[in-house]
């Protein structure tokens, strides 16, 4: 195939097909007449063309290969056209209602939940007492009040004893 | 039926009456079925893609909109759709042995006229090379010579450009004159 016949190979199926406009039918006629090989080609989709013309039609539409179609149809109402009865829609809705009543109080608690957790007192505990130096240097801890005297008592006394002496 | 009629029963439809349903499925469902039994090839496949356009187009009818396709296009759209679902799905290869080994089987239907036999085979013989089509040259071919459509009306179906379309087609031509060259069937046909 020449680049010349390139372009009129392409129109040919709209040609065979009397697709083309009154222009590019001339055109290609005229090509058609004068190359000898397009015409061959030419007559080749023009017979392949009305084969699938004839052929693909039939398919599917042999005995055997018919389905039931009562039945389909019978199928296809039965899922598509459902009579709508107005006590169904309203119990529909209350359902809907329903959930939608649901999901809000939900959503309200779930909101509420973090305020009603900040509102709650919690007992901090307090700084504890610092120690208390004595003017000697070692520390003692300050015990409350009360029990302050019996401290005292309690300390060793490593004071000397007047008059005692070492030798037995 | 015209345009005016269907569009009257699609009206009708959509107010809920079911013999329209039933009318509108009376309408296209022969055009349907061969459309899907021609691209799969296989009835179970094509009742079942049937079944399943009617069944969304008719759930679906408040969406069509007329000012942007004919109800047939829609509805070809849809079923084009589930087809190429069904493409999608691996099955496994079904080897006829008897076409792979040659084997020519005795004549069982000797009482059928020879040149119907001929057509018969012939027939089978369009079906095989349209299988050895891509899906999308297949539906192209198809949508063309099955049912008559324009490259417009293809182009809307595939959801293509018409230029697209025109070579889909093209490309369909040359490939099954090729395969049907091949196998000497060209001739045969041309014959009957």
């Amino acid at each position: 195939m020449s680049l010349t016949c390139r372009p009129y190979r392409a129109l040919l199926p709209g040609y065979i097909q009397r697709e083309l406009s009154p222009q590019q039918r001339a055109r290609v006629a005229r090509h058609l007449d004068e190359c000898a090989e397009c015409y061959a080609a030419y007559m080749d989709q023009r017979q392949l063309v009305r084969d699938l013309s004839v052929s693909i039609p039939r398919i599917g539409t042999q005995r055997d290969e018919l389905p039931p179609f009562e039945m389909i149809r019978a199928a296809v109402l039965a899922r598509t056209v459902s009579p709508v009865q107005p006590a169904t829609v309203g119990r529909d809705l209350q359902v809907t209602y329903g959930r939608y009543s649901l999901a809000v109080l939900l959503m309200v608690v779930v909101l509420l939940l973090p305020l009603s957790m900040h509102s709650q007192t919690f007992n901090v505990p307090t700084q504890p007492t610092p120690e208390k130096t004595i003017a000697q240097g070692t520390a003692v801890a300050v015990l409350p009040a009360e029990s302050t005297t019996l401290t005292a008592t309690l300390q060793p006394n490593y004071a000397p004893i007047l008059g005692a002496t070492d030798t037995p | 039926m015209t345009q005016g009629d269907l569009d009257g029963i699609i009206v009708c439809c959509l107010q809920g009456d079911q013999s329209c349903y039933a009318a509108l499925y009376d309408q296209f469902a022969t055009g349907i079925y061969r459309l899907c039994y021609s691209l799969l090839l296989n009835r179970e496949d094509a009742e079942d893609v049937m079944q399943e356009s009617f069944v969304y187009a008719f759930k679906n009818l408040h969406r069509f909109d007329g000012q942007r396709s004919s109800f047939k296009t829609w509805l070809y759209t849809i079923a084009i759709s589930r087809c190429r679902n069904v493409y999608r799905r691996a099955r496994p290869v079904l080897i006829d042995l008897t076409q792979l080994l040659q084997i020519a089987l005795p004549a069982s239907k000797s009482d059928m006229p020879e040149a119907a036999f001929a057509r018969q085979s012939a027939q089978k013989a369009v079906e095989q090379a349209l299988m050895t089509l891509t899906p999308r040259l297949r539906e192209a071919v198809v949508l063309r010579y099955g049912h008559g459509m324009t490259y417009r009306e293809i182009a809307d179906v595939m959801g293509c450009p018409q230029k697209t379309a025109e070579s889909r087609v093209r490309l369909a031509h040359e490939t099954l004159r090729g395969v049907l060259q091949g196998q000497g069937l060209l001739e045969e046909l041309a014959s009957i």
